[in-house]
């Protein structure tokens, strides 16, 4: 299994962790662990809500990452 | 007729005497009085002075910076007639007895956001009573209401924290509302003397509160609020056959049952969640039901019998229960909104009959033991309206789902967040074979700025090359046949289902998987 961030550089398509094969107009990172895709996104800062739980979401804007709450958003 | 006032003067007459305690820069009593020209008079002492004062409605400033705990006299020369007592906001301290009172009819009682006051004797009459409101004081123990045989109207003690009891008089009045929350309400509140209550009845957040008997009434009820208190074993409405509007007694951890009405009062909410409600759920009697409907989180509730109504749902709640084997919602013809059964796990089926509803907020059912075909076709609006206002399908994890029959549909679906679990069609997990997007061929799958391209969650059903093949080669008819509906999805069909290929099943799922993630549909597809 791999972790693979699909995105446009400017937009996140999918982040998943799956050993399959993706087939998209897009651009691919793949990478071992999650965090290191976590740091791609962070690179390209892009604006990506990442669900943490039911109420928290990790926001990723312009290069850093934020913990809010969903309700703020 | 002659004047009637009552003077230093003059011996004669009544005396209502009562206390205040703490300052306050305006104690501003009054009291009316039906027919005639009767007048009262005050005698005030506020520790350095003594003021006496006639009139019916008096302001009285000397206890702007007096905090002590003074005698107030009011005299008269009868106080029969009277139709208005309002003490209200002036501090009053102690017990204030009314008794020697004589109420006209249609009289009112205005003690309320008194804190010190710790009690009211009423006083003895059949008149009619058409507003008492003694909220927001510090009324200790039981109120007596037993003297009021023509008690009704408006009724308002909310806020004593102190009130553990109210003994309600025999009255056939009709309450407009009748207000006892967020007290320290003990025990069962017997309710069956007061034939006319409706409205507004609000109990609400009596902790020790455990049971209710509710009146003999054809009222209509507005509000009914009985959530938040301690309400245990079950609860009998039957009685209240105007019951409708807004009934919540939600948050009762040791309410096991709920006996509902014959009514065909219309409901806009019903919220029974977070109880012990165990069992069967019988709506049947409550034809009006609609609205939002919330019954979740009752750990031993196996069924609901819902009831034959045309009211629109917005809101259909049951998730969190143990509902077991079908759930019939075919006497629900307004079904819509957001359908909520998720975490269900002996739950192996869903009914439904034709809705023509807008299901803006989700149908989620997922966690549970759906078996075999889950026939959505009935519901014709599955799915949002409008780009702005999207729905989705979750039913993730129903591990002997086999087949979804999906409604001819042009509605708008759209990832509720951008995960697999909240996708626009979240199906993973399942036993899925073949299942036939087509007739969702005039919907349109809808990208949010924070929930991402429109997701397709397939994977690990178990699906054979052939069907992968097969769904890939309808996906591509739909982007063809709708290319605005059918562009920018995120599809995954990986997992434990077979690869595609060129050829299995009589479909070349390899080219429609190439069309697709091509231009001008931008799919992007992980599968096998």
């Amino acid at each position: 299994m791999i972790w693979r961030l699909i995105h446009t550089n400017t937009e996140v398509i999918d982040l998943l962790e799956t050993n399959g094969i993706t087939a998209t107009p897009h651009k691919i990172f793949e990478a071992i662990t999650q965090d290191e895709c976590f740091n791609k996104i962070d690179e390209l800062k892009i604006t990506y809500h990442y669900p943490l739980n039911e109420n928290g979401i990790l926001l990723f804007s312009g290069g850093t990452r934020t913990i809010i709450n969903k309700e703020k958003i | 007729m002659s004047r009637q006032q009552f003077t230093s003067r003059n011996d004669k007459g009544q005396i209502l005497t009562f206390q205040k305690s703490g300052s306050t820069a305006s104690f501003d009593p009054s009291i009316a009085f039906i027919g005639g020209s009767r007048r009262v008079s005050w005698r005030l002492y506020n520790g350095a002075n003594t003021t006496q004062t006639a009139g019916n409605s008096i302001t009285y400033t000397g206890f702007t910076s007096d905090n002590g705990i003074r005698t107030i006299e009011m005299r008269g020369n009868s106080f029969k007639n009277i139709s208005l007592i309002n003490f209200n906001t002036d501090n009053l301290y102690g017990n204030l007895d009314l008794s020697q009172i004589e109420l006209s009819s249609g009289s009112t009682i205005l003690l309320f956001n008194n804190q010190n006051l710790t009690g009211i004797t009423n006083p003895n009459t059949n008149s009619t009573v058409s507003q008492y409101l003694a909220h927001t004081c510090n009324l200790i123990g039981n109120l007596d209401l037993t003297p009021l045989s023509g008690f009704g109207g408006g009724f308002q003690v909310y806020g004593n924290p102190l009130l553990t009891g109210i003994t309600n008089p025999s009255s056939s009045e009709i309450f407009n509302f009748y207000y006892a929350n967020n007290c320290n309400l003990t025990g069962n509140l017997d309710l069956t003397p007061l034939s006319g209550l409706g409205g507004i009845f609000q109990v609400q957040t009596n902790p020790y509160l455990t049971g209710i008997t509710n009146p003999s009434s054809t009222q209509n009820f507005t509000q009914y609020y009985a959530y938040s208190c301690n309400l245990t074993g079950s609860l009998d409405l039957t009685p209240l056959s105007g019951l409708g509007g807004d009934f919540r007694v939600n948050t009762n951890s040791g309410l096991t049952g709920i006996t509902n009405p014959s009514s065909s009062e219309i409901f806009n909410t019903y919220y029974a969640n977070n109880c012990n409600l165990t069992g069967n759920l019988d709506l049947t009697p409550l034809s009006g039901l609609g609205g939002d409907f919330r019954v979740q989180t009752n750990p031993l509730l196996t069924g609901i019998t819902n009831p034959s109504s045309s009211e629109i749902f917005n809101i259909y709640y049951a998730n969190n229960c143990n509902l077991t084997g079908n759930l019939d919602l075919t006497p629900l013809s307004g079904l819509g909104g957001q359908f909520i059964v998720n975490l269900n796990p002996n739950l192996t089926g869903i009914t439904h009959s034709l809705s023509n509803n807008n299901f803006t907020n989700g149908y989620l059912a997922y966690d549970c033991n759906l078996t075999g075909t889950l026939d959505l076709s009935p519901l014709t609006k599955l799915g949002g309206p409008t780009s702005g206002s999207t729905g989705n399908l979750v039913l993730y994890s129903n591990t002997s789902l086999t087949n979804i029959i999906f409604p001819t549909s042009t509605q708008f679906f759209r990832n509720s967040s951008n995960t697999s679990a909240n996708s626009s069609f979240s199906l993973y997990g399942c036993n899925l074979d073949y299942i036939d997007f087509t007739p969702l061929s005039g919907a349109t799958m809808v990208s949010g700025s924070s929930q991402g391209t429109s997701r397709i969650e397939l994977q690990n059903n178990g699906m054979s090359t052939t069907d992968v093949n097969h769904i890939l080669v309808d996906f591509s008819g739909n982007a063809t046949y709708n290319p605005t509906g059918w562009s920018n999805v995120n599809l995954n069909i990986s997992g434990t289902n077979g690869a595609p290929d060129s050829g299995s099943g009589g479909y070349n799922g390899i080219g429609a998987r190439n069309f697709l993630t091509g231009s001008p549909y931008n799919w992007t597809i992980t599968h096998t």
